[in-house]
């Protein structure tokens, strides 16, 4: 994390504020509402690096017009359980909610089930020409909400490696899922199949090494371990070599091939989107499982924690402490900054406080 | 040793002068047709754009898939039709005995050595201890909208496994996506096949399985997860589907293999040994330490959604509840792997024919970056297998001494003929 500036605010101040940028920012009401609850959801978790500071980046993206304000969100295609929906350039995290809001109304079993709106017991809708969706987490969420098993992938812009060429030839593939649990905490799990961009200006800052196993390539294409070289010049590797490279083909063709959509070379880079061009933004794919399709949601609640409990009945490793599960540290973090405020980076503050002079929103610090 | 077809394998020294940079103190193997003048593999294996580095590697492989001496070459519908006679006498329905028999010729012609033949006598050893049912009762458990769970009820993992992806391509063709879990199934081989299935039914395939606990999780030094083992198919334009089989960890397979070949684990794949040390070495994996999670808690975690997608929302065993294999007991509703499959229809978003031509241009798209230093091509998942299938299609499947002692023995048991040009079949 960033340097903090000391000060907490409470988090419900903090997601007015949010909600009152976007709409100054031209954004319709509930979607200001959808991009906040995303945001926080983010930041509570102590998800830093992909919560309050996308602020910046999406007005930053409203005010130039690369990103619409209200986009014309319309289903391309909606057959059985499936469906692509067209984000049409709009903020990221308002379309991909939709695709899993829409993608658990397929899925949801029961009463449902009989009005052919939905009742598969599975959703999945590829949500395409969208932009950055901040991350796998509020949209994962909403679908433990729901008593569902959530999981979100995107394509990106080529950012990793691929085995037998140096270039970044493929996206990093940010890849999560989220499952209920009797304990109310939900597993949250939100990853890229690489190190991303922000995971290495972090070691940068903290004077890390990357790990052994996540290793990638200097600018010369050789393995090398120091964060610095993989990020200016070199390329980031597949976790495993080719087997992170395949898993990152099948969320290449689950999102922008199977939608329809822009794929590997044909997204540009954020900053460059063109809104009017029908097709070089990212894509996402929501799936949703129901439960109840397969047993009561709360027999499989008390089946998550026997699992849990197996996980961690295992002998510590030497200088640990536990063994986490994937959501496990954001739930500890989420509950000690609702109580006491969410503790603002420096930089962040910095951008907040100027997005609020030139919107005409009042800063809550 | 007799056939026509049959074909001496040779371990010579060098041999390699004609193909630039090879070192020659490898070892390779040159394959020479019964009484015909010999075709070296050299030849169609560089005609085939493998590059002498990868030749050499190649060859040990093969090396080791035959163990060292003698193996021959069989045709595939030879072999197809031994194979089924033996399940057929194990008391094993027509069908399964098909099911089974083409399943695993289809990972021997994808050169799975390691996950092909050499189950059959696993199996057939499981069936004759009363541990796998040849006449499995494989009841729906449950069945709502495009999801389901089969009881695999300890029958052949293949034939339950083969019932779940036929029932999700068939919920597949109804709301565009099916998932079938199919649990109390016993180990299903690879994922490959399966996710073949969808594939000709023109979709996209998900396999993945749960497994006893094999693989380290961040925090212990102990297995705590199973390597779970995931795959999937999709149909192409190209000669060949994409087709990915993998662990999310190194299986003890391919470490035996590397052991045997001499080779270092990749510093990607790296696993500890038995004091908790990182280390390259696969025998000290094998040896008291244990195999790692791809990029640590990342696999790590996609363990979990594996686990969670089959064992737990099956209803069935999870982690540790997974016995080692050899030690089921056939009465216990809970002990056994589950495996997920998912099938995608592609025509409900899009006509197939315009998913293989975009296919295509991802395909020449990922083909299309500069080759790093010392690569000669970037390859798709499922395409190496598809040369290797043409190749044996060709010369037939190569089948090791061990392999072939075994299928003997099991043909000899269970009174089933070995015909005469299988090559290893009864004088």
């Amino acid at each position: 994390m960033n340097k903090q500036t000391g000060q907490r605010l409470p988090v419900d101040r903090l997601k007015q504020f949010v909600i009152d940028l976007f709409l100054a920012a031209g954004v319709p009401q509930n979607d200001a509402i959808t991009i906040a609850d995303a945001m926080i959801a983010q930041e509570v978790r102590g998800n830093t690096t992909h919560g309050i500071r996308s602020v910046d980046m999406n007005l930053r993206g409203l005010v130039a017009g690369r990103i619409k304000p209200k986009p014309d969100h319309i289903f391309l295609s909606d057959h059985g359980m499936t469906a692509v929906l067209d984000g049409d350039h709009g903020v990221g995290i308002v379309g991909c909610m939709k695709g899993m809001r829409h993608a658990i109304k397929k899925a949801q079993s029961g009463a449902r089930a009989k009005e052919g709106s939905g009742g598969g017991g599975i959703g999945m809708v590829i949500v395409v020409r969208n932009n950055h969706s901040l991350a796998a987490t509020p949209y994962t969420l909403e679908a433990t909400k729901a008593g569902m098993i959530g999981i979100t992938f995107s394509n990106t812009k080529g950012s990793m490696g691929y085995p037998g060429t140096n270039a970044r030839a493929i996206g990093n593939t940010p890849i999560g899922f989220g499952i209920p649990t009797a304990c109310g905490d939900p597993i949250l799990y939100d990853a890229c199949l690489t190190t991303s961009g922000g995971k290495l200006r972090q070691w940068i800052r903290e004077g890390q090494q990357i790990p052994v196993s996540l290793q990638g390539l200097d600018p010369d294409g050789h393995p090398t371990t120091d964060p610095q070289l993989v990020l200016e010049g070199g390329t980031p590797l597949p976790i495993g070599g080719h087997k992170g490279a395949g898993l990152a083909i099948l969320v290449e063709i689950l999102t922008g091939v199977l939608g329809g959509a822009a794929f590997l070379s044909q997204i540009t880079p954020r900053g460059q989107k063109d809104p009017t061009d029908k097709n070089n933004a990212v894509s996402h794919c929501c799936l949703a499982i129901d439960i109840k399709a397969f047993m009561p949601v709360s027999q499989f609640e008390a089946r998550m924690m026997d699992f849990i409990a197996d996980l961690k009945d295992n002998p510590l490793a030497d200088g640990t402490n536990q063994i986490r599960i994937p959501g496990e540290r954001m739930a500890q973090t989420k509950r000690e900054w609702e109580a006491n405020g969410i503790p603002l980076e420096s930089d962040v503050q910095q951008k907040l406080t100027e997005w609020a002079q030139q919107l005409g929103v009042i800063f809550p610090a | 040793m007799n056939g026509e077809i049959q074909i001496v394998l040779k371990i010579r020294r060098s041999g390699l002068d004609h193909l630039p940079k090879a070192s020659k103190s490898t070892q390779v193997i040159e394959l020479q047709p019964h009484g015909e003048p010999s075709e070296p593999l050299a030849t169609s294996i560089k005609q085939s754009m493998f590059s002498p580095k990868r030749y050499a590697q190649e060859s040990r492989n093969i090396i080791n898939m035959v163990d060292g001496r003698s193996s021959v070459h069989i045709p595939a519908t030879h072999l197809n039709r031994f194979v089924h006679d033996l399940f057929v006498a194990a008391k094993i329905s027509e069908d399964d005995a098909t099911t089974i028999t083409n399943f695993i010729i289809t990972q021997e012609l994808h050169g799975k050595h390691t996950h092909g033949l050499n189950a059959v006598s696993q199996y057939l050893q499981g069936l004759a201890t009363n541990r796998m049912k040849p006449n499995p009762n494989q009841e729906v458990l449950s069945d709502r909208g495009m999801t389901a769970i089969i009881d695999g009820d300890h029958g052949i993992g293949i034939v339950g496994g083969m019932k779940g992806m036929q029932l999700a391509i068939k919920k597949a063709r109804v709301g565009g996506i099916g998932m079938v879990l199919v649990v109390r199934n016993n180990h299903f081989l690879a994922t490959a096949p399966y996710c073949l299935e969808a594939v000709h039914a023109g979709m996209i395939g998900i396999a993945f399985s749960n497994s006893k606990v094999v693989m380290g999780y961040p925090g212990t030094r102990k297995r705590s997860i199973g390597n779970q083992p995931i795959g999937f198919g999709i149909p192409t334009k190209a000669e060949y589907p994409i087709l990915f089989d993998t662990y999310l960890t190194t299986s003890s397979g391919t470490l035996k293999q590397w052991h045997q070949t001499g080779q270092r684990i990749p510093d990607c794949l790296k696993g500890l040994d038995r004091n908790g040390q990182l280390t390259t070495n696969p025998q000290s994996v094998l040896d008291g330490g244990m195999p790692l999670p791809i990029g640590g808690h990342k696999g790590a975690g996609l363990a979990i959604a594996v686990e969670v997608l089959t064992g737990v929302l099956g209803n069935a065993a999870f982690s540790s509840q997974i016995t080692p294999r050899g030690r089921k007991d056939k009465t216990s509703k809970t002990d056994a792997p589950s495996h997920c499959c998912i099938a995608i229809d592609t025509q409900a978003f899009m006509p197939v024919e315009y998913f293989e031509t975009r296919i295509s241009q991802f395909i020449m798209d990922l083909k299309d970056n500069p080759l790093a230093e010392g690569s000669d091509m970037i390859r798709l998942p499922g395409e190496k297998e598809a040369q290797t299938k043409r190749e044996y299609e060709r010369r037939g499947i190569p089948v090791g001494s061990k392999v072939q002692n075994s299928l003997r023995e099991w043909g000899q048991k269970l009174g089933v003929m070995c015909p005469k040009n299988l090559g290893f079949g009864d004088e």
